[in-house]
């Protein structure tokens, strides 16, 4: 369980760290 | 509403109101890095923190490189204090010998602390040793705050500055907000509740012989926590006899300044800000609820005074007073007016010197209607969630004070840090709503608000909503969001509701009568606090980032002055409006019904 819940977190950051990358791609054009 | 009550009202706010523009001032100054006495006293500190972590302090960030250093802290910090509670038995301070909590709990109290929200599962006097509360708890309390404040002044940074591409070195940021901030004012609060009586040790709790038996009821749970029902959906309660108390012991105070000034919420103990130990008298619960609002409220200031116009903060700063009076009248009335079904067995519920009247029901003899209705309030137009009064058993209308506050975003003067740059992006979307209403492109401070504005003030607002209500909707239809609920039909679906706003909005208040400590609740409130923080968070730093790149415009006689009534009123009417249109229809099955079937048969 603590393998799960460790790993929830570390996707959890992954998916922020993502939205930082994709809102970074969404302003380049203009 | 009585007189008493609205005298602590007006004195609470002018309290407040004085300590604006001091604690504003100070702040703008820290962000600023003027040479101020404090700066200058602790510069050695500060440098040796930035050797230590190899930090160039000189060094400025892109809006990006901001986020993900902020990001990768909170990681790290969630990760901390996971660990800390799962290995717990094994560390030192644990003279109470408690056990690691379970892996679902420990991910929501990581998450929670980690989001500044403090959401408990647990009971604090009853699971966690004093090195976690310490190391992990107390510890993010000054994080996750100084997280939030950070972000605030990056966007101030992004609307003061004109052609720069970046918005300033967060590792600066976080260890001025800490060193400068938070540090002082939680020392000097916690000597000021200490001095009321609020315990600071570390020895192992106290068992004591009651003077006669105690009996009380409780509500029986399965092994997974959840409450068990009769045939008739109604909570089975079990008749339990004892004679023998233990009053829990440890660094209160230490905790207790933080978790106000933080607004962070977390009780040291379970009965948070209601119990004596955290909160004893009259003026500590005043000083706590001042500590609450000090800092949301002086960021206005210091808002003003970073962008070069003191008005723009002040501005800001009516528009969160006259929803804050508005939200807190609604309680002090509602829970004054008392509960017809209590008057119907010929309660006196009228206040008088002897008493205080009205709904005294879940709340503390020693603060009565007003103290406990203004606590509501203030702790949930911020993102604190501490509480010194149970918000379940409050009337259907006082109840839903404490809800819209947080469905709102807790702009009214809201979280530290958090507050500020919530309603800073519900100004984007009024101006944006002015500029298209006069066919003008929209403007604020100068900079032209543009598409990609507009959209990450859409996500910034957005995603509480949608994971608030998703939430709620998915916790109502599964079985596992059912079973934790203690009351049947509106006030039920209030407790659900009340849980998925106040872990979305990073709160942390309790309704009550719901039992989260279970895999479901731990998860999907986890998930829900981890969203709600950090992507609007993001959102955020993407519309600094690209306000500070632009030009500014001169102000001409068609820009719409962001310093006067008419821009306070459509401030508030953006609130309002897109709180009002997004949650109504769940409010109307909450607390709206529950109220109309209160007062339909008294």
């Amino acid at each position: 369980m603590d393998v799960i819940f460790i790993l929830a977190l570390l996707v959890l950051y992954a998916a922020t760290h993502w939205l930082v990358v994709a809102l970074a791609r969404l302003k380049e054009p203009e | 509403m009585t007189a008493a009550a609205g005298t602590l009202i007006v004195c609470f706010l002018m309290l407040t109101l004085v300590c604006v523009k001091p604690v504003g001032l100070y702040m703008a100054n820290v962000f600023d890095g003027r040479p101020i006495w404090a700066l200058r006293a602790g510069a050695p500190l500060e440098q040796r923190i930035y050797r230590l972590c190899g930090v160039d302090a000189q060094r400025e960030m892109s809006w990006q490189q901001y986020t993900i250093g902020l990001l990768v802290l909170n990681l790290i910090g969630a990760l901390a204090v996971y660990a800390l509670q799962r290995l717990q038995l094994w560390l030192p301070l644990n003279p109470q010998k408690f056990a690691a909590l379970t892996p679902d709990s420990a991910f929501n109290t990581a998450v929670s602390f980690a989001t500044n929200t403090n959401w408990q599962a647990y009971s604090g006097e009853s699971a966690m040793s004093y090195l976690t509360q310490m190391l992990g708890l107390a510890v993010q309390n000054f994080l996750s705050a100084a997280s939030g404040i950070v972000v605030a002044i990056a966007l101030i940074r992004g609307l003061a500055r004109h052609s720069a591409d970046t918005i300033g070195n967060v590792w600066v940021d976080l260890t001025r907000s800490t060193l400068y901030v938070l540090v002082p004012l939680a020392l000097l609060l916690a000597i000021a509740l200490v001095s009321q009586g609020v315990i600071q040790n570390f020895s192992a709790y106290k068992d004591v012989s009651t003077a006669e038996a105690l009996t009380y009821q409780q509500q029986k749970a399965d092994a997974a926590g959840n409450s068990l029902k009769d045939a008739a959906g109604n909570p089975v309660q079990e008749r339990l006899t004892t004679h023998t108390q233990t009053l829990p012991m440890g660094p209160i105070a230490s905790q207790e300044s933080i978790k106000e000034l933080g607004t962070n919420g977390g009780g040291f103990l379970n009965a948070n800000s209601a119990h004596p130990y955290e909160n004893p008298t009259a003026l500590s619960n005043l000083l706590e609820m001042l500590a609450i609002l000090i800092i949301p409220a002086a960021l206005t200031y210091t808002f003003g005074r970073m962008v070069g116009d003191t008005r723009q903060g002040w501005a800001v700063f009516a528009a969160m007073t006259i929803l804050f009076v508005s939200m807190v009248s609604i309680a002090c009335y509602n829970e004054q007016r008392g509960n017809p079904l209590i008057a119907r067995f010929g309660v006196d519920q009228t206040a008088s010197p002897l008493q205080p009247g009205g709904n005294m029901e879940g709340k503390e003899a020693r603060f009565g209607i007003a103290a406990s209705a203004l606590f509501a309030t203030v702790t949930t137009s911020t993102s604190c969630g501490a509480v010194n009064s149970a918000h379940d058993s409050y009337t259907p209308l006082g109840g839903f004070v404490p809800l819209f506050n947080m469905q709102l975003g807790e702009v009214v003067y809201g979280g530290v840090g958090t507050g500020l740059y919530s309603m800073l992006i519900f100004a984007i979307v009024g101006v944006f709503i002015a500029g298209l209403m006069i066919g003008r492109t929209p403007e604020y401070l100068g900079k032209k608000i543009e598409a990609f504005e507009m959209k990450m003030s859409s996500i910034a607002i957005l995603v509480m909503p949608f994971i608030v209500l998703v939430g709620t909707a998915v916790a109502v239809s599964m079985s596992a969001g059912q079973g934790a609920v203690g009351n049947p039909q509106a006030h039920g679906f209030s407790e659900i509701l009340y849980a998925f706003s106040s872990a979305s909005n990073n709160n942390g208040s309790a309704f009550g009568g719901i039992s989260p400590n279970t895999l479901f609740y731990n998860s999907a409130l986890g998930l829900c606090m981890w969203l709600g923080r950090f992507w609007p968070i993001v959102a955020v730093l993407a519309v600094a980032g690209s306000l500070a790149a632009k030009k500014r415009i001169p102000v001409s006689d068609g820009t719409m002055p962001t310093h006067g009534v008419t821009f306070v009123i459509l401030l508030i009417g953006t609130v309002l409006l897109v709180g009002a249109l997004t949650f109504v229809p769940a409010l109307a099955l909450g607390p709206i019904v529950e109220h109309l079937m209160l007062w339909a048969h008294p």
